[in-house]
């Protein structure tokens, strides 16, 4: 009994668990999905930041990467996607169209101006498309939060 | 006519008499818009007779962008980059269609150099969208490895294209009248070696997927396509030419210098399979890499010093009138019906004729009778893009 | 080309009203433009009388002029020896409410495509097997590409145009292209 203890707290070995664990769902609408594939793929490999294992299924997954335009046609679906993933569950929006619209901000009678109209997203990557470097830099971010995130505190709950 | 697009009451498939006997119901399948197989956001309702589809219905628009009511608002430079949205596996390609429809429309003179580079990229994207399509196709199937080395040697090509535009997927490079920037000695090098090294690449692509019998077994037979089906869907490219027929706008209706180019228009042969099946369509986009490898060896060749930007206005107003422009794209002609109404900085009114959009209304066409996972091999072998599909 | 055509098509479809739209300039695309009630014989015709035999429809395209709907047909001929193209136009006065005969039964191409001149202009088909809106949701209002089409402000909820959506000073050209379209639509009301 030396050697094998290891002291912490409840938190922070169920957080350590989480993060190390992301499990993205294989969810592309448009162009950013390429470079999302591009990040899972052979120069870039998500996986070796915990978070490569793309499910093709929300029931088991618990990261959401809006990877592309979100269109008023797909923003109901993209709800409901969301509202079957299990809790907990973080959303990265990837690009500028899910983040406000991007290029088709303007003009656009059939774009959804930011997916955060629908849905509630942690951590918002720019670029159009964002480089890889982009993506793991976002991912990297949500798990930084995700270590820090409390057991018995509910993260959409506002009050301390 | 009527009852094969009746939502209400499908018909029922007669696949042999003992599956009539059983009493059975027609199954609706949901199959996307998000589904790893559908290569995007495409919908299709399948409605099932346990394992074989009776009815496949596509629904699209998911990812419907309004692009063609942005490029009525901006003037004809910033069409480009929505342009290169389009098709954004081969934002190259796209970009220059509509660069030349405007050029033909203000009869610009486009430097030989200029010329030749656009060749030169447009082929190299040409390789690495087959590269996508490759790897996504063996995915579809199965299996996960050609994924990989694909994605692998496409980054390289990406590497060049980034060097000279400055962007990894959405280029905006190819400009009214030459292209932004020049390529340098090095890179071209770089483009060089990076043809032998493609070439060897794509030999052990075919022996690893091309002629695994796993992969024969799913492909060869499956979604067969023949030629009449193609004309009057209207079906173009890579889908027109596995159906056997020899057709590609860069041999047919050379523009630009195509016709210097020493090139084949690979078909299917029926190898494998009977000609027009999910195999031969396969085949022939591996066998474009490599003419595609050939055309760039010769652009290398003949490139010249010299420069790559030719005299165009700084505000660009194109007289009245109207010009169809098509051309080869990875997935089949493209064309943009560009109006102008005269004296305006804006186009009037702009139409993309998208291969994938034809190409998806065949889907309907072959599926009664299929097994689900034959129509996932199917979806997958005519390669679509989404982007192109909704606009 | 364009007036050999015209010629045939005015000689077997009587009361087609056939013209040849000669662009004056090499640079520009000609086009031939028949009456809107004839369109599925002429089409029929192109399709099947043995030296124009253009067998694939590659697109239909429609445009607003305001006054009236165009529909432009882009028709094919595949034939590796002498391949053609040809645009084919035919236009609808009635604006509000234009119909056209559909040309599935000739190119099962038409089908998507018709149902997305559908969406996009709310020009009707006759005879369409299906003619369902394809690319926008099946309860969206307006048809988006008009040249009058006003967005929405909500869609199920979701706001589509705030009030703060653009500084519109920034481009002057666009401001101008607009009063040039009210002016237009108002002439034509």
């Amino acid at each position: 009994m030396q050697d094998g203890v290891v002291l912490t707290t409840l938190d922070d070995f169920l957080n350590w668990g989480r993060k190390n664990s992301l499990w993205p769902m294989t969810f592309g609408l448009a162009c950013c999905a390429i470079e999302m594939m591009a990040t899972g793929a052979a120069k870039y490999d998500l996986e070796r930041f915990g978070c490569g294992a793309f499910m093709a299924t929300p029931r088991r997954s618990d990261l959401m990467i809006v990877a592309g335009t979100v269109t008023l046609k797909m923003a109901t679906r993209v709800k409901l996607l969301y509202e079957q993933m299990a809790e907990p569950k973080y959303v990265i929006s990837m690009g500028s169209c899910a983040n406000k619209g991007g290029p088709y901000w303007q003009f656009g009678y059939h774009v959804l101006h930011g997916v955060d109209e629908v849905i509630p997203v942690d951590v918002y990557v720019p670029g159009c498309p964002p480089r890889p470097e982009a993506l793991i830099e976002g991912v990297m971010t949500l798990q930084k939060k995700v270590a820090n995130e409390r057991l018995l505190r509910n993260k959409w709950v506002k009050h301390a | 006519m009527q009852s094969k697009w009746d939502i209400g009451e499908p018909e029922k498939p007669t696949i042999n008499k003992d599956t009539e006997q059983l009493k059975s119901e027609l199954l609706k399948l949901n199959m996307g818009p998000q589904h790893p197989a559908t290569h995007g956001v495409l919908r299709i309702e399948l409605w099932t007779d346990s394992e074989v589809v009776a009815h496949a219905i596509p629904h699209l628009g998911y990812l419907h962008r309004c692009m063609e009511k942005h490029s009525e608002n901006l003037d004809y430079r910033g069409v480009i980059p929505f342009v290169d949205r389009l098709d954004y596996l081969a934002s190259m390609s796209m970009e220059w269609v509509y660069v030349a429809a405007v050029e033909k429309m203000l009869g610009t003179e486009v430097p030989r150099r200029g010329e030749l580079l656009r060749i030169l990229t447009v082929e190299l994207q040409r390789i690495g969208s087959h590269l996508i399509a490759f790897g996504t196709y063996a995915l579809d199937l199965g299996a996960f490895t050609p994924f990989l080395y694909a994605f692998d040697y496409r980054e390289k090509i990406l590497r060049l294209f980034e060097e000279v535009s400055g962007a990894r997927l959405l280029y905006n490079y190819i400009w009214v009248g030459g292209v932004w920037n020049d390529w340098s000695d090095d890179q071209l090098s770089r483009v060089s070696t990076f043809c032998d090294d493609m070439e060897e690449e794509a030999k052990k692509y075919n022996e690893l997927v091309s002629t695994n019998k796993i992969f024969i077994q799913r492909t060869a037979n499956v979604g067969v396509f023949s030629i009449e089906d193609c004309f009057t869907y209207g079906a173009t490219g890579p889908v027109l030419r596995g159906s056997g027929f020899k057709w590609d706008l860069r041999k047919n209706k050379p523009y630009s210098l195509y016709s210097e180019f020493d090139f084949d228009v690979p078909v299917g042969d029926g190898a494998q399979g009977v000609v027009g099946d999910c195999w031969n369509r396969y085949i022939v986009r591996m066998r474009e890499v490599n003419e595609s490898i050939k055309i760039i060896r010769q652009v290398l060749e003949k490139l010249e010093p010299g420069s790559v930007m030719g005299k165009v206005p700084k505000i660009i107003k194109l007289p009245k009138g109207e010009v169809y422009m098509r051309q080869e794209c990875p997935r089949g002609e493209l064309g943009i019906h560009l109006i102008s109404e005269g004296d305006t900085k804006t186009p009037y009114r702009l139409k993309v004729k998208s291969p994938c959009f034809t190409n998806v209304s065949m889907l309907p066409h072959v599926a009664p009778g299929q097994m689900i996972a034959d129509f996932v091999a199917t979806v997958g072998s005519i390669d679509i893009v989404l982007g192109e599909v909704d606009r | 080309m364009h007036n050999e055509i015209v010629s045939l098509i005015n000689k077997a479809i009587p009361g087609a009203n056939a013209v040849a739209n000669i662009a004056a300039d090499s640079k520009l695309d000609s086009s031939v433009t028949v009456d809107a009630e004839h369109i599925f014989k002429v089409v029929e015709f192109l399709k099947t009388k043995s030296p124009l035999s253009f067998n694939a429809l590659a697109c239909i395209s429609g445009v607003d002029w305001l006054d009236r709907m165009e529909i432009c047909y882009m028709l094919d001929n595949f034939d590796p020896n002498a391949s053609r193209e040809l645009i084919l136009k035919t236009n609808v006065t009635d604006r509000l409410n234009p119909s056209v005969d559909s040309v599935v039964s000739l190119f099962l191409s038409a089908n998507f495509l018709e149902r997305e001149v559908y969406d996009m202009f709310g020009i009707k088909f006759n005879n369409h097997p299906d003619l369902r809106r394809i690319l926008c949701p099946d309860d969206w209002e307006g048809f988006p590409l008009r040249k009058d089409y006003v967005s929405a402000k909500y869609y199920n909820g979701m706001e589509i145009f705030p009030d703060n959506k653009m500084n519109f000073e920034d481009r002057d050209f666009i401001v101008r292209q607009d009063a040039i379209k009210k002016a237009q639509v108002a002439k034509a009301q």
